[in-house]
């Protein structure tokens, strides 16, 4: 029994033994490598390949049910196997060496090429292999140059000048050691080990510098999430990542060698061929797949592809711009969640106010996190790949985060609506402050401001406040959800009325809750001021706890807002005009307005109205 | 010394002369051109024809055109150009020069 795929050659299709497959993948890669010194290599091997896809179907015309490898056998010895065609031309190969070194010769004798672009090995404009032909030197050290000390305003400049100044011309291939990622030793993305083979040194050398910044880090924990204030930290990963996009990954056996320095000869490349055979097994599907993908994107029309060549290093560049601005953002956010997720997680903070952290509600804010940072990681390393071009095969990764994400949203839906039920019932209790009668027959609204009570920056710039609404101490959580109403009073004097209000899971819990809260309102003359708020005992929780001011103004008495109330943000819309709710005499509805501060007003049978 | 280099040396001399000459008859396309050599028992590699082919089409000695082939994928079918058949009548000149020389020099 023999597993059998299908692929698209030469724009035909093949069944064929996954064996054979492999057989003839790798007899074409050895030809391409022995070609790879023609002047019209790849002429020869669409000659070649062509030929092959011709033996193919001969053999299923002539009654094969798929292509297995024997027929590859068969055709691989008459179009001949590296080594066959080298002893065949073994006397040409001489010749040939000698015309290679005359050539080397001459070039040595002329220093000064011709400053070109390489119009065959371009990953933007060419302009970067074009220097490194220029001056015989590694077109990704050229390429990591040119980006990390070049690529500010001028660099950039720079390299647009050349790619329209400079003509666009073929380059031969490098074929001297050279920069790559290796697939075969990485941590992440063999960058390490690429630059431990290219300086011939251990790739844990070069790991432990690029992490060193981090490891030092760790002795001051905290300031791990802000590292990108941290200069070396930053620059580390940066550079780490613009390796990764620069440096090509060595993918064939002739990319390894070049890799290693070492020469590029058949038995070489039979050796790392055979090295890789061992894991071929579980590569083989996914190299089939790309294959097809490359055949595919082979059937599309020349004029399409002369327009793809033009617009491609615009997409190119455009692509990694976005996916660098993305990734950034992603970066920032995903450091700035953990940060708040471990504030969070402080027990005097406005989250522990929110939620109880000694009951289940603990796994709600951690369902809650989980929902947050999740897509921003996946975000994150779908920046990454787009940036390196190169899939990271995340496929696991992707699956257990939207897993991860799923079991969290569910926990997230019933713990929250656990959570919800902590609002359920409703209970009020009223407070009367007693005011003493005054001469004046205008009373004056003011928060109370003073040192003592005194709830502002200074005091609290250590805690942790939502919009203002809440904030956190260590003796009581305060709460500015207060209103103010202004009523008629039916009697001459003016009154003051608080109305608490809290919710809970049940009646008595809510009493509870309703019965510990406290407004400070003190009475100077005619001054009113109320502090600005609301205090919560602090074993108790958000409950949506809130006040509400009644002040009862006898019909023609006056009333004035001063400008330091806007603490009350629910009533503050902006520094000139606040929302207050006025009872109508004349039919008992709220009715809400918005009012300026430091004017007077004065109560009417039609509510309040502004003396001029 | 080695007989096999030697061997080679000595048919990859007559190699372009035998296949330009096969191509000078008419239009062909490379299998056919190894199939003749066979039948004259001078077995060469594919591999090593489409080289050839190849590197007398960049010398302009050869030219060719796609034909579309009911059994597969369309063939290149070489012709020579006319430089290619002035390179050609020159080496059949000096091949006859050659064969003559041998054969005086091996027969006595």
């Amino acid at each position: 029994m023999k597993k059998v795929v299908q692929i698209n050659y030469q724009n035909a299709v093949f069944t064929i033994e996954e064996a054979a497959y492999e057989l003839l993948k790798k007899y074409i890669e050895s030809l391409k490598i022995y070609f790879k010194k023609e002047e019209s290599a790849d002429e020869i091997m669409h000659d070649i390949e062509l030929r092959i896809a011709e033996l193919m179907s001969d053999a299923i015309k002539k009654g094969a049910l798929c292509i297995t490898e024997e027929i590859i056998t068969t055709i691989t010895s008459s179009i001949g196997n590296p080594n066959d065609l080298a002893e065949e031309a073994a006397a040409s190969f001489e010749e040939e060496q000698k015309t290679v070194n005359q050539d080397a010769a001459t070039e040595g004798e002329q220093p000064i090429k011709n400053w070109t672009r390489a119009s065959n090995q371009s990953m933007l404009g060419g302009v970067c292999a074009g220097i490194a032909h220029r001056y015989q030197i590694d077109v990704t050290i050229v390429r990591l140059f040119f980006v990390l000390f070049l690529f500010t305003g001028i660099g950039f400049l720079l390299y647009l000048l050349l790619w329209i100044i400079l003509p666009s011309e073929p380059i031969p291939s490098f074929t001297k050691k050279r920069l790559f990622r290796s697939p075969d030793n990485k941590r992440i993305g063999g960058v390490c080990a690429g630059l431990g083979f290219y300086f011939n040194i251990d790739a844990w050398i070069f790991r432990i510098l690029f992490l060193a910044p981090f490891i030092i880090s760790f002795f001051h924990w905290h300031s791990l999430f802000f590292w990108y204030e941290g200069g070396i930290r930053g620059t580390s990963v940066l550079i780490y990542i613009i390796m990764l996009i620069i440096i090509p990954k060595a993918k064939t056996a002739a990319d390894k060698l070049e890799m290693k320095g070492q020469k590029v000869d058949l038995d070489a490349i039979k050796e790392v061929v055979n090295k890789d055979l061992k894991n071929l097994d579980a590569n083989a599907h996914k190299m089939s797949e790309q294959i097809k993908a490359s055949f595919k994107s082979g059937k599309h029309s020349e004029t399409i592809n002369e327009i793809k060549d033009a617009v491609n290093p615009i997409f190119k560049l455009v692509k990694i711009v976005i996916a660098f601005v993305v990734f950034c953002f992603a970066f920032f956010f995903v450091l700035l969640t953990i940060a708040l997720i471990t504030r969070g997680l402080n027990s005097h903070s406005v989250v522990a106010y929110i939620l109880d952290f000694n009951t289940n509600e603990k796994y709600l804010y951690y369902a809650l996190s989980l929902l947050l940072l999740l897509p921003m990681l996946g975000v994150l390393l779908a920046a990454i790949n787009l940036m390196t071009n190169h899939k990271l095969s995340l496929k696991w990764v992707s699956r257990s985060f939207l897993f991860i994400w799923i079991v969290a949203l569910v926990a997230f839906i019933v713990l929250g609506a656990n959570y919800v039920s902590n609002f359920e019932y409703k209970a009020t209790l009223k407070k009367d402050i007693p005011v003493v009668p005054f001469k004046s027959s205008t009373i004056h609204v003011f928060a109370n401001n003073d040192e003592e009570h005194s709830l502002g920056d200074n005091q609290f710039q250590d805690n942790y406040k939502i919009l203002n609404l809440i904030s956190v101490s260590e003796q009581a959580q305060l709460n500015s959800n207060i209103k103010i109403d202004a009523y008629p009073s039916m009697d001459s004097s003016f009154r003051v009325q608080l109305l608490y209000c809290s919710k809970g899971a049940s009646q008595e819990m809510a009493k509870q809750y309703v019965a510990a809260l406290n407004l400070n309102v003190l009475q100077r003359d005619s001054v009113l001021l109320i502090d600005p708020y609301l205090t919560v005992p602090d074993q108790q929780q958000f409950r949506n706890q809130n006040c509400i001011v009644r002040i009862y103004i006898p019909i023609g008495k006056r009333i004035v807002f001063h400008e330091n109330l806007e603490h009350y943000q629910w009533y503050s819309f902006d520094a000139n005009t606040f929302n207050v709710r006025w009872h109508n005499a004349n039919n008992g509805n709220h009715n809400q307005d918005l009012y300026n501060w430091e004017e007077t007003y004065q109560m009417g049978y039609d509510g309040l109205e502004l003396v001029d | 010394m080695n007989i096999e280099n030697t061997q080679s040396q000595l048919k990859k001399g007559v190699l372009e002369y035998c296949v330009l000459s096969i191509i000078m008859k008419g239009e062909v396309y490379p299998s056919e051109i190894i199939e003749k050599m066979k039948l004259a028992n001078l077995v060469i590699l594919e591999g090593t024809l489409y080289p050839l082919l190849t590197r007398l089409k960049n010398a302009d000695l050869l030219s060719y055109r796609w034909v579309e082939s009911n059994s597969g994928p369309p063939r290149k079918y070489f012709s020579l150009t006319d430089k290619g058949k002035a390179f050609y009548t020159e080496l059949q000149n000096t091949w006859i020069e050659i064969n003559n020389a041998v054969q005086i020099i091996t027969n006595n």
